[in-house]
């Protein structure tokens, strides 16, 4: 049999690399819209009220940095493929931790304290990661489940309200006077200390692998258990943090359950408007700081409409509704074009 | 690339539908936040972190009715949401934000809102603390005084048992600040009569059902009972006596409507109910005023309760309103301070509403 | 002269998915310096050998030697250390990471890539996103990375399939390049022509054995077509099943399909089936198969092409339309079709419920006498007539067949309906296809046993590369024919590389 030589159509020269910023402009078009969103609802603020400045802007940030670190800790659990129910129980915990033993505290052994804390975060982060790894019990399952645990024992620590914290230690998230950069600080450096190197590292790359497509990342090479533990750990040091922060800004600590259920929910609705799919692997961790940012300005600014906070509340649901409706049919149109 | 564009494009235009949804929720109002200082064009701003609780929404109808009826108040911004300290820090500065005058705040903490309260004082700004006290000296406190409610309902159900007999606690929810006050104040007046004795206590966690519940079992119960002193469930109390066929005893209850047209009404209920004014909101805001006119005011007012007894007709009926419902706080003024009507505070709107 | 130790020695290599043995003993030596083709029909076991070759799965028994020493890989990072680099038909890349990202998740050094990349001529931009890429290109790239790791083996799993001309002559060059330097390569193909022309040795697996290792240059298409087959070339087929009266020549056509294009490898296909004929579908694995028959039962939506049912077009994307114009699908997964838990009454009467003829209540006796009638014509054993799940695999598709018979239908798609099947069953579905045809329905069947075609079809077309390659009547329709035509090597030769439109677009983003 002869092999005759058939008429070969040849691969077009790959597409032109497309430039830079085109790239950028597509791949951050969420947080791009997130960007806007949240300059549109600053600039409504500062047309309301009087004497807009840095004390508005110390609110927004100082109010919001216990929702900010539970969002970002929910956002690494959900690029690596799973969910966390457990976060505000976790931040919960830690605010109890941190108040009952920082009460008295002075300012070097408190931020010793707020080392350990941060330890003990990953602690818990590795911890649940195991869980589910050897279980083999869906994540949503066994957080929910380690979410009473960690509730209980914040109940344990702190039966009622209480605690304490430094005030120099408390200054160091809230700011003194008017100051709103030491809140943005302090969400800035751990982004920037440990994310930001963590993105392009392998582990950190395992992370969003195992979230983006579980087989391929087998093939290449990353151990699911040892990625889904490092997400876990690190939400759990954010979580840590958020107790922290909740501890600075109120200056002592409360086991309540309302306030845990409350930042677990609000870390999911934070995620989804920041843009990281929740079927992982797709997004980052700058969209969810602006999507709690933008879910704290909407009742804030109806407030002083009269709008009963209840709209307020229905209103905030509405503007997720939508966001995320039209981000998923604007995401399957151009998937089909 | 006409792909991409168009989708950088309906992105942003879905993100600013989604802004302009926002922006609805508001409406032609805008601009009335730089309410004057002078001439008694104040704004106040409510703050509260338990929603769905008629004491609460009382409360708050009583600052909007207070501000309506002083004439000097143009607006009531109510920060309203369930929440702890962390969600009133925020709503409390974003109160300060909206250039309200004076704050009525009713506190979720002792003392983690003091910093915020401190930062409205150096703002100028008004904020007096309602129902429960918060420790800066930067606010104005506002309460009713639990350890004398709790005494005041004591001494009577001493005074209608001449001084024997068993009687029965129920307190409210243990650890509550409220409930221990109440419980040192009726252990205070009981420790005058030897003869009294406590013989059953009960926590009912001011729940109405629950009370009522427990009161039926303590009856049943072989123990004798000649008196109850509640901490505010009071009428499903008496309806145990109803209900198990028996005449009441004596029962000391609070202000609840229903429990006040008991006493007017029904010849049979014996007992007194000792007031714990919700509209403390109101008075909260009547002392705001006053500060703001440059009236000088103590740090701390406490209003004492009164008793209603059967023996005054009057009193309780002035004090019973067929129309509203079983548990609001009947007591619907706190002379001298409140000002409004009635029909002010049931309609439950302030200044411009 | 003396030998230089096999580069790998896999003996006696078994692995089982529960009741199914997918290798039952595979033994295959690879020499330094060698291209080495991995050749089977569908279901021979390939696939399993090169997972566990790669790492991806763990053998039950028999040894793996790399360079005279015995590995155990427990996952793919232990091959590629022990110098085995794979490239898959489906790119082993993250979705979601850029090209470069994913270089680096694997630990590939961006400089050991980079000539590998000019090698290959490719000009991509490292910073892009994998998702954003077309497949031909990943595949490129992932065949750059596993270079990068420099492998003693490198393992290509149809790597060709459906790839450009130009890219896989690339390949073939590289290829060539590895065995001049001393390496290897294990080459999975099911287009001969191409092992004959780079391959110096084959193996061929059949049924989980290595039944056959040779020379190319020594062995023919024919030797190892018929290492493929086995005995089965050799075995007298079974005598057709009876046939009804032959489908009316020139009768309008029950369905036509007009170049249907649909899902990632179906490139353009017509075809027409008569009422009361079987046309049988036969191709390798991956020809666009099944995105024909999703595409036909309404569960894919075609990218272009029309579908006529008695003239009609049928429209929608949803399969309830082709079922209320009269076409049904069974697939071969009958789990996917039978609910387990329900009764082999509920299941055979599934349809009935569904079909939107009758608001409310279900006639409880019009029920029973349809099910009662398919369960006597399928010969359903009824033993277990309270849980589906306890049927054998046979009886379930029955009841997947059964359940049209008891809902009315025209057109009957079968996707390979005797796949695992035991041969008693498998003759009592024969004779079921065939009496429907007899009723005047219209049957299209895909077989992967080939031999079927002779048995129940009345007609049969082969798919190669998402297209329709061949065409013939039953009767001629012998297993070596049938097998020339799958690989392409028939006289309607398109051309092995045959490139449709849309091999170059995009992956879906998912």
């Amino acid at each position: 049999m002869t092999v005759t030589a058939p008429p070969v159509p040849q691969m077009p020269p790959p597409t032109q690399p497309r430039g830079r910023l085109q790239r950028f402009l597509r791949d951050e078009a969420w947080t791009g819209a997130l960007v806007l969103l949240f300059a549109g609802l600053l600039f409504w603020q500062s047309t309301q009220v009087r004497a807009w400045g840095s004390f508005e802007l110390q609110t927004l940030a100082t109010s919001t940095l216990p929702l900010v670190f539970i969002a970002l800790a929910q956002g690494v659990v959900v690029i690596a493929g799973g969910i966390d129910l457990s976060v505000g129980a976790q931040m919960v915990l830690f605010n109890c931790v941190a108040a009952s033993l920082m009460e008295g505290a002075g300012f070097g052994s408190s931020l010793a304290l707020a080392a350990l804390t941060l330890v003990l975060g990953a602690v818990v982060g590795v911890l649940t990661g195991w869980i589910i790894t050897v279980s083999g019990v869906p994540d949503i399952i066994v957080t929910l489940a380690t979410s009473f645990i960690w509730l209980g024992l914040a109940l344990w620590i702190m039966p009622q309200p209480g605690g304490g914290a430094n005030p120099s230690f408390q200054e160091m998230f809230v700011g003194s006077g008017t100051a709103y950069w030491p809140a943005l600080l302090c969400i800035a450096v751990p982004l920037l200390v440990v994310w930001v190197p963590l993105r392009r590292s392998r582990i950190g790359l395992s992370i969003y692998a195992l979230g983006s497509d579980p087989q391929a990342a087998f093939l290449a090479g990353v151990s699911a258990p040892r990625a889904r533990m490092t997400a876990y750990a690190l939400a759990g040091m954010f979580t840590a943090l958020a107790g922290l922060a909740t501890t600075a800004y109120t200056g002592g600590g409360q086991a309540s359950i309302a306030v845990a259920n409350t930042a677990t929910l609000g870390s999911v609705a934070a995620v989804v408007l920041g843009g990281i799919a929740l079927t992982g692997g797709v997004g980052g961790l700058i969209g969810p700081v602006l999507a709690v940012w933008c879910l704290f300005l909407i009742p804030a600014n109806l407030l002083s409409f009269g709008v009963d906070p209840s709209y307020g509340e229905v209103v905030r649901g509405v503007v997720i509704v939508l966001v995320v409706l039209s981000g998923s049919l604007l995401r399957r149109k151009w998937s089909k074009a | 690339m006409a792909h991409l564009a168009r989708r950088t494009v309906t992105t942003s235009v879905a993100f600013s539908l989604a802004l302009a949804l926002a922006a609805c929720g508001g409406s032609s109002d805008k601009g009335s936040g730089g309410g004057g200082n002078g001439g008694g064009d104040y704004i106040i701003g409510v703050s509260n972190t338990l929603v769905g609780n008629g004491w609460r929404e009382q409360m708050i109808c009583a600052v909007k009715a207070q501000s309506l009826a002083s004439g000097k108040v143009t607006k009531v911004i109510s920060a309203n949401r369930n929440g702890g300290p962390t969600e009133q820090i925020a709503d409390l500065r974003s109160l300060i934000s909206q250039g309200v005058d004076a704050i009525v705040v009713n506190p979720s903490d002792p003392t983690k809102l003091n910093s915020v309260i401190e930062e409205a004082k150096k703002k100028d700004i008004v904020v007096v603390a309602v129902d429960s006290a918060v420790t800066t000296d930067a606010a104005y406190n506002v309460t009713n005084d639990q350890k004398e409610y709790g005494r005041l309902g004591g001494e009577a159900l001493a005074e209608m048992l001449q001084g024997k007999g068993n009687v029965v606690e129920m307190r409210g929810i243990a650890g509550v600040p409220a409930d221990t006050d109440r419980h040192e104040g009726f252990m205070e007046a009981l420790g005058k009569y030897p003869d009294m004795k406590v013989v059953q206590e009960t926590n009912t966690g001011w729940d109405f059902s629950k009370g009522g519940q427990q009161a039926l079992d303590i009856l049943n119960s072989a123990e004798k009972v000649d008196g109850i002193w509640t901490s505010g469930i009071d009428y499903t109390v008496v309806n145990a006596f109803e209900t198990l066929g028996i005449d009441p005893v004596p029962v000391i209850g609070a202000d609840n409507n229903e429990f006040v047209g008991m006493l007017l009404n029904d010849d049979k209920v014996k007992g007194a109910a000792v007031t714990n004014p919700a509209v403390i909101g109101g008075v909260g805001t009547a002392i705001a005023l006053d500060v703001l006119e440059g009236k000088s005011v103590d740090k701390a007012t406490v209003l004492t309760p009164e008793v209603l007894t059967k023996d005054d007709k009057e009193a309780l009926k002035a004090n019973y309103f067929p129309d509203r419902e079983s548990t609001y706080s009947s007591a619907v003024q706190v002379k001298p301070y409140t000002t409004y009507t009635n029909e002010q505070l049931f309609a439950c709107k302030g200044p411009g509403e | 002269m003396a030998q230089p130790p096999d580069l790998l020695e896999v003996r006696d290599v078994a692995k089982s998915y529960g009741a199914v043995r997918a290798l039952v003993s595979a033994d295959l030596t690879v020499s330094p310096g060698e291209i080495h083709a991995l050749l089977g029909a569908n279901g021979a076991g390939k696939s399993t050998l090169v997972k566990i070759l790669s790492g991806a799965l763990r053998p039950d028994s028999g040894t793996i030697a790399v360079a005279g020493r015995e590995v155990r890989f427990s996952s793919p990072v232990d091959a590629r250390r022990a110098g085995i680099a794979p490239v898959f038909q489906d790119p082993a890349l993250v979705p979601h990471l850029s090209v470069a990202d994913n270089f680096t998740l694997t630990g590939t050094d961006r400089a050991a890539v980079r000539p590998w990349l000019d090698r290959l001529e490719l000009d991509v931009d490292l910073a892009e996103r994998v998702n954003a890429l077309p497949l031909a290109l990943l595949r490129m790239l992932d065949l750059a990375r596993a270079l990068a790791h420099d492998p003693q083996l490198l393992l290509l799993d149809e790597m060709t399939a459906a790839l450009p001309s130009d890219y896989a002559d690339r390949v073939f060059a590289v290829m060539r390049e590895w065995r001049d330097r001393g390496r290897s390569v294990l080459f999975i193909s099911h287009r001969l022509t191409e092992v004959r022309e780079i391959c110096d040795r084959a193996t061929v697996l059949r049924d989980g054995r290595a039944v056959d290792t040779h020379r190319t240059a020594e062995g023919s298409e024919a030797r190892i077509v018929g290492a493929m087959l086995g005995e089965r070339a050799a075995r007298v087929d079974l005598p057709m099943a009876e046939r009804g009266p032959a489908a009316v020549p020139g009768a309008r056509p029950r369905l036509e399909v007009e170049e249907l294009v649909a899902g990632r490898r179906l490139k353009g296909v017509s075809l027409s089936v008569a009422p009361g004929e079987v046309l049988g579908v036969v191709s390798l694995e991956g020809q666009g198969e099944d995105d024909l028959f999703l595409a036909l039962a309404g569960d894919l939506r075609p990218k272009s092409g029309r579908v006529l049912v008695e003239g009609t077009p049928v429209r929608g994307r949803h399969p309830i339309q082709a079922i209320r114009r009269g076409i049904t699908l069974v697939p071969s997964d009958r789990q996917h079709a039978v609910l387990p838990q329900r009764s082999i009454r509920e299941n055979l009467a599934l349809p009935l419920y569904s079909s939107m003829r009758s608001w409310g209540w279900i006639s409880d006796r019009a029920e029973r006498r349809a099910v009662d009638k398919a369960v006597e014509e399928l010969e359903i054993d009824m033993r277990a007539a309270g849980q589906a799940k306890q049927l054998s695999g046979g009886n379930q598709q029955k009841l997947t067949i059964g359940r049209w018979l008891v809902g009315g239908y025209d057109v009957m798609l079968c996707f390979d309906p005797t796949r695992g099947i035991d041969v008693g069953t498998k003759h009592q579905i024969y004779r079921l296809l065939r009496q429907q045809a007899a009723e005047g329905r219209s049957v299209l069947m895909f077989t992967s046993e080939l031999r079927e075609v002779r048995i129940v079809c009345d007609r049969v077309v082969v798919l190669h590369d998402g297209r329709i390659v061949a065409e013939m009547p039953a009767a001629e329709a012998d297993e070596e024919r049938l097998l020339h035509a799958m690989h392409d090597l028939g006289p309607h030769d398109l051309g092995p590389h045959e490139l449709g439109p849309h091999d170059l677009e995009p992956r879906e983003a998912s």
